[in-house]
């Protein structure tokens, strides 16, 4: 292998999508944890040299973005309409969500205390969550998870990434 | 009525109060998390990603042979649903009765003919110009008696793809 980090440079290119790890790894026959901590290392050089093009984890997988300094430029050049919002309502469910996945809609709405069909739809329709199965209780509710895209809406790597819950808040009146 | 006192013996009891004040404080840590999300989402709007490339796949040539009936049957079910949106769609204000419906003897003449002319056709060309679930089912009929008698052959490059009828 001449160089693990530029292949793997060349294969996030050309997939455009997150690919994983491990397809990474099986194309450049090595181990995961080889192209895991290769990818680590583009990662930390990328960002330091500040290029144009850095790369991202997203969950178990890897892929390009541009680097959010130059925002500016590519919206004067490109004029790409504004990112989707999302709304209050829905961010507290996606919040509920990223925190306890899987959860049903019932566990959602014992929390806010409200119906949450709508803000769950919503956030389907945006692709940062999906039905990841059916618990086992009665009436098999849906169970439902946050997806790479909402990985890569909030920018983090991982569900991990997110700040830890603030258990304290609650006790504050 | 004899008076029940509440905090006699009920170890499953909840005092309503207690339990919507905790109910508050959940949902309190989550309006917090929302708000420790935000900055979150504001750092990666900048970022952009790109589509993937299209380039073209080396396609290996798959013979469906095998796996025709199923096939053709999930083609069936395509042709099927597309005629209950179409005759939804009509509104019936008066019903005829046809004198000679048509048999699988005249859909495999008109398969044959097709075949004669063109060498080969799709199996959705085939549907082309029927409108009534009778008419699938006989077409569809006739099309399995030619598989039958090895007259056409069912060929189809790879999932999802057009299913071509030819002449064996």
């Amino acid at each position: 292998m001449e160089n693990i980090e530029n292949a793997i440079e060349a294969i996030l290119f050309v997939a455009g999508d997150a690919v994983s790890l491990s397809d990474i790894a099986m194309a450049l026959e090595e181990s995961v944890l080889t192209v895991s901590s290769t990818v680590d290392d583009l990662i930390i050089r990328r960002k330091a040299d500040g290029t144009g093009i850095q790369v991202r984890r997203v969950g178990d997988k890897v892929q390009l973005s541009t680097n959010e300094i130059y925002e500016p430029y590519i919206k004067k050049l490109f004029m790409p309409e504004n990112k989707y919002v999302i709304t209050n309502a829905a961010i507290e469910t996606l919040s509920i969500i990223a925190y306890n996945q899987p959860v049903t809609r019932g566990q959602i709405e014992q929390i806010r205390g409200v119906s949450c069909t709508y803000s769950i739809n919503a956030l389907l329709n945006k692709s940062l969550i999906y039905e990841s199965g059916r618990k086992e209780t009665i009436g098999h509710p849906k169970l439902y998870m946050t997806t790479d895209e909402f990985l890569r809406h909030f920018g983090i790597a991982s569900v991990d990434d997110l700040p830890k819950l603030d258990m304290a808040a609650g006790d504050e009146t | 009525m004899p008076h029940h006192d509440e905090d006699v013996d009920d170890e499953d009891y909840i005092d309503p109060e207690e339990e919507l004040i905790s109910r508050l404080k959940a949902y309190k840590i989550y309006k917090e998390a929302c708000v420790n999300m935000k900055p979150f989402e504001a750092d990666a709007s900048g970022r952009f990603f790109k589509l993937p490339l299209e380039y073209p796949f080396e396609i290996d040539d798959l013979s469906i042979a095998g796996a025709t009936t199923d096939k053709l049957y999930t083609a069936f079910k395509k042709v099927m649903a597309r005629l209950n949106t179409l005759e939804i769609e009509q509104s019936y204000t008066e019903v005829a009765f046809e004198k000679d419906p048509v048999t699988v003897r005249d859909r495999k003449k008109y398969i044959r003919n097709i075949i004669k002319k063109k060498g080969k056709t799709s199996f959705d060309m085939l549907f082309e110009d029927v409108y009534t679930k009778l008419h699938v089912a006989i077409t569809f009929l006739a099309l399995l008696e030619l598989l039958h008698v090895n007259f056409l052959k069912v060929e189809q490059k790879r999932a999802f793809d057009i299913i071509i009828i030819s002449k064996v």
